[in-house]
């Protein structure tokens, strides 16, 4: 058991390289001890990761700060209101979707199998087959019997047959006249590949000044928390942040520069003053500051790369936008595949 | 480090990202769920819970309304613990217009309940076996930290940390997996499957 342990810590930490990890997969199935050491750490794991964001969520200082703002939102949720209808079906949908439920459904499936080899039902199921084989044909009574019983499924599952030969029967005809329109399809993809070859060769896609003002926005800036800063601090930045958000980013830059003398310390005032520096057009002052923040391990690191790298293509320095985008499009999150689809047009 | 910030939560709802509702389902429904079972309701309830918190954070997002003046994870859960107060106001309120004395609990499936208790108790139990040391190191990386944030925080070297992370996760398994209840837990419930297959 010590074995299967060590073993089951190393692939859930992801020290096993890719057949060993493979081998533990189908492990699993077979060893009924590793199946359920699995389940019990991930049992372990999801409990009292839970506990601890919980206690975390209570014990938070703001908390008492934002509740009545949260009831005043209560008081006025309706849910037959539209926009309510819109986005619950996008949750649904997103929760529905891939992801979860197929990881769901195949834990479910590796269950099953589980329980089938515990139990034998395999060799039960087996034995049941052999002798319905058998019994039809000894059995006269068995087969006016078996014809009632298939009557009795048939009917029960004809609406949904007719449904499903309407389905088959519109993707057939659909099928034919997608030949047709395919032909004409490819045709016109050729067209327009060639019009592409052409555009591509005349117009250079990789030009940093037009990759910059197409994939540049300025942040839809929320009021961070910020529990190391001290009252005096926090009234000054929150007016920072507002000035940033109301687009008057000189205002916002002073107050920014006046900060960081205050508290050169703080990752969060050192992004917005970077941030604030690129919308006034200082790219070489908005690049000092943000490369000092994509080492350290902070709530903006990846904004902080993303924005670097944008300075950086507007400053002709390629080569580090380009690491820039490459950390970023590594690493999962909402800017990877922006930084991937940018560095496809930078290569 | 965790997988989105706070900010990249919201950018992310607001550009309607399908991944991201996964993501908060799977790192915060468990927080929601222990929350709710605690306060009287189900896993089922937990999940309707859920879905109206977000529906009401993406509304104010949507409206550039939302002021984060603390952790995502704190504002989804005072949303959903305002929402399950109300939850149980309005089931309280239809057991005495009804005039009836509906036993909320017997509502609920009472092994579900029983269930989780107990494998609460077990794997509380359990966990204050391990030595301090293993136990902080554990307590911040259920928190999200990753071992270079852990060493940081602790004085000690990324090495060690990773070494006691998974020696003392070793530890968890081996005890609870040998834990009477959890033996019993388990026994009984391959017994009921044993009587389901006959």
């Amino acid at each position: 058991m010590t074995g299967n342990i060590k073993y089951i810590i190393d692939w859930s930490e992801g020290r096993l390289k890719n057949r060993a990890q493979r081998k533990y997969e189908k492990e699993l199935m077979k060893d009924k001890t590793l199946f359920q050491g699995n389940i019990a750490l991930n049992q372990f794991n999801k409990y009292m990761r839970a506990k601890f964001d919980l206690e975390d969520a209570r014990n938070d200082p703001a908390l008492p700060t934002i509740e009545p703002y949260i009831e005043e939102i209560l008081s006025r949720y309706n849910t037959k209101q539209d926009k309510y209808r819109i986005n619950r079906k996008f949750i649904e949908d997103s929760l529905n979707n891939d992801g979860s439920s197929d990881r769901d459904q195949k834990e479910e499936i590796e269950c099953i199998k589980q329980e089938i080899n515990e139990l034998g039902i395999d060799h039960i199921s087996k034995e049941w087959v052999k002798e319905w084989n058998e019994r039809k044909h000894s059995d006269e009574n068995l087969n006016e019997n078996i014809r009632k019983i298939r009557d009795y499924i048939t009917g029960s599952l004809k609406s949904v047959f007719d449904s499903t030969e309407k389905a088959t029967e519109h993707k057939r005809i659909s099928n034919w006249e997608g030949i047709h329109l395919k032909r004409m399809l490819v045709l016109a993809a050729a067209a327009v590949i060639a019009l592409f070859c052409v555009f591509k060769v005349l117009v250079p896609a990789n030009d940093p000044e037009k990759l910059y003002e197409k994939y540049y926005e300025p942040m839809s800036a929320l009021l961070p928390v910020t529990r190391n800063m001290n009252a005096s601090l926090m009234a000054k930045f929150t007016e920072g942040v507002e000035m940033y958000n109301k687009g008057n980013f000189k205002t916002a830059a002073i107050i920014f520069t006046d900060l960081i003398q205050q508290d050169s310390s703080s990752t969060v005032i050192q992004f917005f003053a970077g941030i604030t520096q690129m919308e006034i057009g200082d790219y070489s002052r908005a690049s000092a500051l943000l490369s000092k923040l994509i080492s350290i391990t902070s709530d903006y690191q990846k904004d902080a790369q993303w924005y670097l790298g944008l300075s950086c293509l507007h400053t002709g320095d390629k080569s580090k936008a380009v690491s820039c985008f490459e950390a970023l499009s590594g690493s999962e999150g909402f800017y990877q595949n922006k930084a991937r689809n940018l560095l496809r047009r930078l290569k | 480090m965790k997988e989105y910030t706070d900010s990249e939560i919201i950018q992310c709802l607001r550009e309607r990202q399908s991944y991201v509702v996964r993501y908060l389902f799977n790192r915060y429904m468990p927080m929601i769920r222990l929350m709710v079972t605690q306060m009287g309701g189900s896993a089922e309830d937990a999940k309707d819970l859920f879905q109206d918190g977000l529906l009401i954070m993406l509304a104010k997002i949507d409206n550039d309304e939302l002021v984060l003046r603390c952790k995502f994870k704190t504002f989804l859960f005072s949303v959903c613990k305002n929402l399950w107060k109300a939850v149980l106001a309005k089931r309280k309120a239809a057991e005495n217009y009804l005039n009836k004395r509906v036993d909320i609990d017997s509502e609920k499936d009472f092994t579900e309940v029983y269930d989780n208790n107990l494998y609460q108790n077990i794997f509380e139990d359990v966990y204050e076996t391990l030595d301090p040391v293993g136990k902080q190191i554990l307590k911040l990386y259920w928190q999200d930290y990753s071992p270079k944030e852990i060493a940081e925080k602790l004085g000690y070297t990324y090495g060690y940390v990773r070494k006691k992370k998974c020696e003392s996760q070793g530890n968890l398994l081996k005890k609870l997996l040998v834990h009477p209840q959890y033996k019993i837990i388990r026994k009984t419930e391959k017994a009921i499957k044993n009587v389901v297959y006959g």
